[in-house]
């Protein structure tokens, strides 16, 4: 079965290859320095130390598969499960904040994200969650807006 | 030499200028003192408001938050056996006892003072160090500086944490990212794919913003349900006895020396050096039982060093352009994006720079010993901080400085997708700190190489000619078999791979 160095490692492998084939895309006029010379390098050492880490990797798994019992894997998928998926309402919740920033404007997006994510930090109080994404914008606000002058985005939907 | 540093307090002492570093120091020490918070992590913060203003004072505040954090990381360590930093670590092998036996006012001053001293002497060794390396530094060749920018890239495996083949992975991944953009010799675009955004490659900042503070929300998203608790005693007796401290200068001179040789080492950090200096005074110790039972030595030694490691990793930053530790590799990245290059031109063209730095450490480490002897009673407070406050708050004010860069929402998309990275790196080992070493330095060493095979036209052998090269290749090699012989997690602590 695929642990998720092993996974991480295959992946690692197959963007170094395409990196390296990308290569071939880039012109060369035949200087002293090619622009291709230094992708080349790298993307074949990240080939080659991920290789390793994946045989590596195996070599861990066949141990560790002795010594761990199915209940302690049982324990372990349970215990992520329980936050995986607070973690990707984060990620989509930080998405949908990068996204509607600038069509909402940064006031209302911004208490919206605060709002979402103190709630996913498990703060039940209304009032905090409301103070807390209230109070965090304006201080942005005051600091980026008033004092730096960085034009943040207003409304416009209509 | 004099005229320089006094040049410098001239420039720090100035209200604004002091302001900015009192936000530095206070900062960092709250940064610091947080469990899930570290100095690299602060420097980031602070990222979107260099940008608003001079060099000169971003670098003090730099130095404040530096400082700063190396020191709060003995207050959750002392107050609650969490250090807030890895360096902090050994601290709470005598600092917790302490506070378990009702001294924790005591050891929070000890820890103070022994900061203080460390700070300041490593700062006077940087001071007389620096310019004396820059001066060589000068005269480095493109093939030389090749070179150098090698050996730096070797720190990966001395930042790789648990796994040697993870954090060179970690530190090609950053190649990688840098390669995206124009090439530098031939200003082709590489790995662009015709999207205007990827054609001047990825800015520093939101990938430093989500690698460093976006990431470790998405942590704390997991760790807020475990509770912290504290001590409930009354914080007194701040300043230890005169024949005490004076006993305890002993220890706190010896531990600040080798801090700061220590820090002087690329890639060391100060994580190594408190456990080092902590081990010596234990060994020289008339009473070495008594460590780990609270013994007083036991929380300066490591605090002396921790502090003393701040200006010697200074020493190859400023000199060289190369990071002595994580955090000051973070920091590399934040002088890049204020506009500062360091290396041995910094001396030459920006000497206002290095003495407001100079003066910036010693009068950090004097606000340490003023904030901690002021605040003692407020940092059980600070460590009540919700974290369902503290953390969307870091969020927000991260992607709002990623908007800021360019007033664009791409950064913020590019600090998210950089932080989606950085957590999938914590859960599965990969440390991020070599990934910033690669951003960095792997477009400085290909400018280098490209222009060290044109002036020797195309013949790569000019690459090993000079004994220059050869001796920074030599200690590259020594860096690599170091981090290879090392056993996997020694000198290191848990919180070390979020570091």
């Amino acid at each position: 079965m695929f642990n998720r160095t092993i996974l991480i490692g295959v992946s690692l492998m197959v963007l170094s290859a395409l990196f390296f084939a990308g290569t071939w895309s880039f012109f060369d006029d035949g200087g002293y320095v090619s622009p291709r010379v230094f992708p080349r390098i790298i993307s074949g050492c990240m080939f080659i130390l991920a290789t390793l880490m994946v045989g590596q990797s195996v070599l861990e798994q066949r141990s560790s598969a002795l010594k761990e019992t199915q209940h302690d894997t049982r324990i372990k998928h349970a215990e992520s499960r329980r936050t995986w998926w607070r973690i990707a309402a984060a990620v989509l919740v930080a998405f949908a904040y990068t996204q509607v920033i600038e069509h909402l404007g940064y006031l209302v997006s911004t208490a919206l994200f605060l709002a979402a994510m103190i709630v996913l930090f498990k703060e039940k109080r209304w009032y905090v969650v409301a103070t807390v994404s209230i109070l965090g914008t304006t201080v942005f606000y005051t600091v980026f807006r008033l004092i730096f002058k960085v034009p943040l985005p207003r409304f416009d939907l209509f | 030499m004099e005229a320089s540093v006094l040049q410098g307090f001239l420039f720090v002492l100035q209200p604004l200028h002091f302001l900015f570093l009192f936000i530095g120091v206070a900062g960092g020490i709250v940064v610091g003192a947080l469990p899930g918070l570290t100095g690299s992590v602060g420097i980031i913060l602070l990222l979107p408001f260099l940008f608003y203003i001079d060099p000169a004072t971003a670098m003090v505040m730099l130095c404040g938050m530096f400082c700063g954090a190396i020191y709060g990381g003995s207050i959750s360590a002392i107050l609650i056996s969490t250090p807030g930093t890895p360096s902090a670590a050994a601290t709470l092998l005598d600092g917790y006892p302490m506070c378990r036996q009702g001294k924790a006012g005591q050891a929070i001053g000890i820890a103070t003072i022994a900061s203080t001293s460390g700070g300041i002497i490593s700062t006077f060794c940087l001071i007389f160090i620096a310019p004396e390396l820059a001066h060589i530094a000068l005269k480095f060749g493109p093939d030389e500086y090749f070179a150098l920018m090698v050996f730096g890239l070797t720190i990966i495996g001395s930042v790789s944490g648990k796994s040697l083949i993870k954090g060179l992975i970690s530190g090609c991944f950053g190649l990688m990212i840098a390669l995206v953009g124009l090439d530098p010799m031939t200003g082709n675009p590489r790995y662009s794919f015709g999207i205007p955004n990827l054609m001047i490659g990825f800015s520093l900042l939101p990938v430093l913003i989500g690698l460093f503070a976006v990431s470790q929300v998405f942590v704390q998203i997991e760790e807020q349900a475990k509770g912290i608790k504290l001590p409930k005693q009354q914080i007194s007796n701040f300043f230890p006895g005169l024949r005490q401290l004076l006993k305890l200068f002993k220890v706190i001179i010896p531990s600040s020396l080798l801090g700061t040789a220590i820090g002087v080492i690329p890639g060391t950090g100060g994580a190594i050096a408190s456990f080092m200096a902590y081990n010596e005074a234990r060994r020289f110790s008339k009473d070495p039982d008594s460590f780990g039972k609270g013994n007083p030595a036991g929380v300066a030694a490591p605090e002396a060093a921790n502090n003393g490691t701040t200006g010697g990793a200074m020493v190859p930053l400023l000199t060289l352009g190369i990071p002595g530790d994580v955090v000051t590799a973070v920091m590399l990245g934040a002088l890049l994006l204020i506009g500062v290059q360091p290396g041995p031109l910094l001396f030459k063209e920006s000497p206002h720079i290095i003495s407001a730095v100079f003066a910036g450490l010693l009068m950090a480490n004097v606000l340490i010993l003023v904030l901690g002897a002021l605040s003692v009673r407020l940092f059980p407070l600070v460590l009540r901080i919700p974290p369902a406050i503290l953390f969307p708050l870091i969020m927000g004010l991260c992607f709002i400085g990623s908007f800021s860069l360019a007033n664009s929402a791409y950064n913020m998309f590019i600090a998210l997708v950089f932080g989606v990275i950085g957590y999938i790196m914590n859960k599965s080992g990969f440390p991020a700190a070599p990934v910033i070493l690669g951003v960095i330095l792997g477009p400085i060493a290909e400018d280098n190489l490209g222009r060290a095979l044109i002036s020797a036209y195309g013949d790569w052998s000019c690459l090993i000619q000079s004994p220059i090269s050869l001796f920074f290749y030599g200690i590259a090699l020594a860096s690599i078999v170091y981090s290879l012989k090392r056993k996997p997690g020694q000198h290191t602590h848990p919180h070390k791979a979020t570091e």
